[in-house]
């Protein structure tokens, strides 16, 4: 088991989701939240959140999927 | 701080890691008197361990928030509201470890597990104050709507995410314990009595109870030991406001469910997918499993990444991700002073 690999590789992506968590927070609450009209405020904010969620959720399916068929490309004849 | 308040922290610790160490060879003694034995599936001759090990954590969490209330009784409110959490928390999980509930109702069950801070807020709203968590570099933010729609999942999704990585010897309260101690730098940090207070009883009962769980199991947590810790993980950050932090803490959990609920499309107990995410070979040897339609793990992304690994080698790999979540959260609490 390579140890180092596997810890450079998902600490990384901790530390984005990490960074990327951090940003979406300051980004709504300094940007959205400025919007005078209340509806719209919590629309984009909430839009915002999802599409945050949305892009990890592909990122990570992506992320998965490289690493699936990498290995199935080693192992078969 | 006081030295007396020193002291208070000491007999707190010392009251739940004695009890969690005491009552956890007790509990293991009466499960297999009972017979109620699970196989350990990862090991080769496939051992079978008493499988309830959640039991000795709840009677240890028990004595020492009864030992809390006595240091501390200005915390009733605060200390009745995370009991009443752990109470629901672990008779959802025994209820399942016993009858094996399916994974839809083992979510909504754990949902009403938050019940009990409900209440504290409904009838007390100066002590259990909700909304506007902290977050770095803004210091409290404005959620409104968005908040009051994930406070369900603010007890739920910990329990769990921490359920959900209970898969291998140790793992759980070692990453718990970890996740604890990032509650209690942060809570030191933020200067939160009450998140030192009950992030001191957390350490003190998975330190106590670790050395039984660790690899070789001697016992099982059970349902009943992995959702009430997370939820209890869950009530301290809402209580003290550190849900951000939690978050962080928590991150290795949250992309195990994340990957794991992406994949099957849902809430499913483990035991309702037919595809396993990986295979025990010979010897205990773990290898991803590469079929297309099996689900994704943490585990299976970390053997995908890695190559085959013993049990042992998967358990130190989690340790070590846990320890930078901890490190991040702890990150996360000083750019929350640091505005």
């Amino acid at each position: 088991m390579k140890f180092t690999k596997i810890i450079a590789y998902i600490g990384s992506l901790i530390f984005g989701i990490w960074l990327s968590l951090i940003l979406i927070l300051v980004v709504v609450e300094r940007v959205i939240l400025n919007i005078g009209n209340s509806l719209l405020r919590s629309i984009t904010g909430i839009s915002l959140y999802f599409l945050w969620l949305f892009i990890g959720y592909i990122f990570l399916r992506e992320f998965s999927m490289y690493f699936i068929r990498k290995n199935r490309s080693i192992s078969s004849p | 701080m006081f030295f007396s308040e020193y002291i208070n922290y000491l007999i707190i610790f010392i009251s739940s890691s004695i009890s969690a160490y005491i009552l956890t060879p007790l509990i293991i003694d009466i499960l297999r008197k009972k017979n109620m034995v699970r196989p350990d599936v990862h090991k080769p001759n496939k051992p079978l361990v008493p499988h309830g090990g959640g039991i000795a954590i709840f009677l240890s969490l028990t004595i020492t928030v009864i030992f809390t209330l006595l240091l501390y009784p200005e915390y009733l409110i605060e200390l009745l509201v995370f009991y009443g959490v752990i109470f629901f928390s672990f008779l959802v999980g025994l209820i399942d470890d016993i009858k094996i509930l399916k994974g839809q109702v083992k979510t909504v069950l754990s949902v009403i597990s938050m019940v009990p801070i409900i209440i504290g807020y409904l009838l007390y709203p100066t002590r259990i104050s909700l909304g506007h968590p902290r977050v770095p570099i803004i210091g409290r933010i404005r959620l409104t709507i968005i908040y009051w729609l994930l406070l369900p999942f603010a007890i739920a999704g910990p329990a769990n995410a921490v359920n959900m990585l209970d898969i291998m010897n140790g793992i759980m309260p070692s990453t718990t314990l970890l996740a604890s101690i990032a509650l209690l730098v942060s809570s030191i940090i933020l200067g939160s009595k009450l998140g030192i207070i009950l992030s001191v009883c957390m350490i003190g009962s998975l330190l106590g109870y670790y050395p039984y769980n660790r690899y070789p199991s001697k016992i099982f947590n059970g349902d009943s030991g992995s959702l009430m810790i997370g939820a209890s993980l869950g009530t301290i950050a809402v209580l003290t406001r550190q849900e951000i932090i939690l978050l962080v803490a928590l991150l290795i959990h949250l992309l195990n469910a994340f990957l794991v609920f992406s994949s099957i499309k849902g809430f499913k107990e483990h035991r309702e997918i037919k595809e396993r995410p990986l295979k025990v070979l010979d010897k205990g040897i773990l290898v991803p499993n590469l079929s297309l339609t099996a689900p994704l793990s943490l585990t299976r992304l970390l053997l995908l990444i890695g190559g085959q690994a013993t049990e042992k080698e998967i358990i130190k790999t989690y340790q070590t991700l846990q320890l930078i979540a901890t490190s991040l959260a702890i990150i996360t609490s000083i750019l929350m002073v640091i505005k």
